[in-house]
């Protein structure tokens, strides 16, 4: 099994560089307000669109709130 | 109700806003992976029910080499795992670092270079594999040239990926893009020790590595690339467009960071349980035995937090078939990540190795889980990339559902049955100690199942069908709307 010579120091090598990404993840603080983060990306406002053609500005609110409007009409 | 179907607002004086790149998103990559996601997926589900009839009818051969069995099955599973999954996680990625980071990608040009030479690749894949050129190696079958083609692409998509996150306006990385970038990363080295070759001709080459030291290679990548291409990268997905459909934040963030780090520290050694009852060193086999039941911690984690998300808001799960297609697949992430460590064990692999319950176990995963979540994006990706409230047909979307979901169901469970009969016949003894049933007695006994299995697949075609056709007439009625980027203000302040 001569290849795990291969696979074995190429795991650890791995592993290694996992580390060294979390730590660099810990000490920069990327982990530092995680009961905020997760919301932001809910809390950012609908989306402005721009349809190259005429350059009207749209706006768009979210597919669920679309399809609950949609039941609504039925 | 108000503001919910698109209004054209009247432009205030001093905030008419050109399309010029430095303001939007680059949507176009995204639309141009989304559409061939689409186009991939019916070719590939056609070719897999085609194989499928083979498996019933093998006159369906028609004598002809081309369309045989063995240089069909590779063309199934390249143009279903990279075609429509790759091009479904190349959509979503770009999609997701540039909202999550607030900034339009780094490189247009690169970001084009990847979708054209991507479709090369898929193209080449489609000429040479019915053609017979094969490395013969499971998933990792195209020969050199394309080989190091894929390479190349692969490291422009990296060069886009992360030069994005570099240049990202929110100084938190979202979990999302983490599990992207173990993907790209992952895929890149596991291709590129596989894919070690030396050329004989332009279409044919040897490996590297030779008789059960090429297999552990072959299974440490064909794992792997199970863990990292069919895994990681759609939780990539998971973690992005479940909160954004169900318009709530993921039900632990916490959980979610532990369930990356614990997914990516442990997965690297389950490969060797694809060779049970090997040649490979016995204490070898237990390693990845032990690994893969390890993996069953952080995979059932993963799916509690995404399907918790939904956690006080339960009746999206009736009203939104979006919603649906993402929560059932997570189901499905759940059933294959429980019983994936339950085939890895010795004495169940002993029963399941070689029969139809693999099959079982794999469709699964990717009827299942692979193609529900990326069905659950595109329908969310493309009315928007489109400049539409939501898709053409909704109640079309609900149709797809169900005839999927009654697809999978008869596949999956056809072939488990089939494979554990096959199991239980081929190790049955007489009283005289030779075996109690030939080969052949097996495969007849397959045939109802193998027939159930083709109807299960018709279904599911039939759904993408319905899809194909709900995102050509939602495409048809919208046109190409890119997304500005927030001001850079509010995103600074939102974090400070």
């Amino acid at each position: 099994m001569d290849i795990l010579f291969l696979l074995v120091p190429l795991s650890v090598l791995l592993a290694l560089a996992v580390m060294g990404v979390l730590a660099w993840a810990v000490w920069s603080g990327q982990f530092e307000e995680l009961d905020s983060e997760g919301g932001r990306i809910i809390l950012t406002a609908p989306e402005e669109i721009l349809p190259p053609a005429d350059a009207s500005l749209m706006q768009i609110n979210t597919t669920a709130g679309a399809q609950r409007d949609n039941k609504s009409q039925r | 109700m108000t503001a919910v179907l698109p209004i054209p607002t009247t432009q205030a004086p001093g905030r008419i806003w050109s399309a010029s790149k430095a303001t939007v998103y680059n949507d176009k990559v995204v639309r141009q992976f989304s559409i061939m996601a689409v186009v991939w997926g019916v070719v590939s589900m056609l070719v897999g029910v085609f194989i499928a009839a083979q498996m019933a009818w093998p006159e369906l051969n028609f004598g002809i080499p081309w369309l045989s069995f063995g240089r069909l099955r590779p063309l199934h599973t390249n143009s279903a795992i990279f075609a429509f999954g790759g091009c479904a996680l190349f959509a979503t990625s770009y999609y997701v670092v540039q909202r999550t980071c607030q900034t339009r990608i780094i490189s247009d040009k690169l970001a084009a270079f990847h979708f054209w030479g991507w479709q090369a690749v898929i193209v080449a894949a489609a000429v040479s594999l019915p053609l017979g050129y094969t490395r013969g190696k499971e998933y990792a079958e195209l020969e050199w040239p394309i080989a190091i083609l894929i390479a190349v692409v692969w490291v422009a998509y990296a060069v886009v990926f992360f030069g994005t996150v570099g240049i990202r306006k929110v100084r938190h990385i979202y979990v999302a893009n983490w599990f992207y970038g173990a993907f790209i990363i992952a895929v890149a080295m596991l291709h590129i020790v596989n894919a070690a070759v030396m050329p004989a001709g332009w279409m044919k080459s040897y490996s590297a590595y030779a008789g059960v030291q090429d297999a552990m290679i072959q299974w440490w990548y064909g794992h792997n690339a199970v863990g990292f291409f069919l895994t990681a990268g759609f939780l990539g997905i998971v973690y992005y467009f479940i909160p954004k459909q169900a318009e709530r934040p993921v039900y632990s963030y916490r959980l979610s960071i532990v369930h990356f780090w614990a997914l990516i520290f442990t997965y690297m050694w389950a490969g060797p349980h694809h060779l049970h009852y090997t040649a490979l060193p016995d204490w070898a086999q237990s390693l990845g035995m032990v690994f893969s039941l390890i993996l069953l911690a952080p995979s059932w984690g993963g799916m509690i937090n995404g399907v918790m998300t939904l956690s006080g808001a339960w009746h999206k799960l009736r009203d939104d078939p979006i919603i649906r297609f993402m929560i059932v697949a997570l189901s499905f992430y759940g059933i294959s990540t429980f019983e994936g460590p339950m085939l890895s064990i010795k004495t169940v692999n002993a029963l399941s190795h070689y029969t139809d319950w693999n099959i079982a176990h794999v469709h699964g995963g990717t009827l299942g889980w692979v193609g529900f979540i990326s069905m659950g994006a595109l329908y969310f990706l493309v009315p928007r990339l489109f400049g539409k409230p939501k898709m053409h047909s909704v109640p079309a979307i609900e149709l797809h559902f169900w005839v999927a979901t009654v697809g999978i169901v008869l596949y999956i469970a056809a072939m488990w049955i089939a494979g554990v009969m096959q199991g239980l016949m081929w190790r049955s003894i007489s009283p005289d100690g030779s075996l109690a049933y030939t080969f052949i007695e097996g495969v007849k006994a397959t045939y109802p199942f193998y027939v159930v299995r083709f109807f299960g697949g018709v279904l599911y075609l039939v759904g993408m069908l319905v899809m194909a056709w709900n995102v050509f007439m939602t495409v048809r009625a919208g046109k190409p709307a890119d997304a500005r980027i927030p001001a850079e203000t509010t995103a600074t302040l939102a974090h400070a």
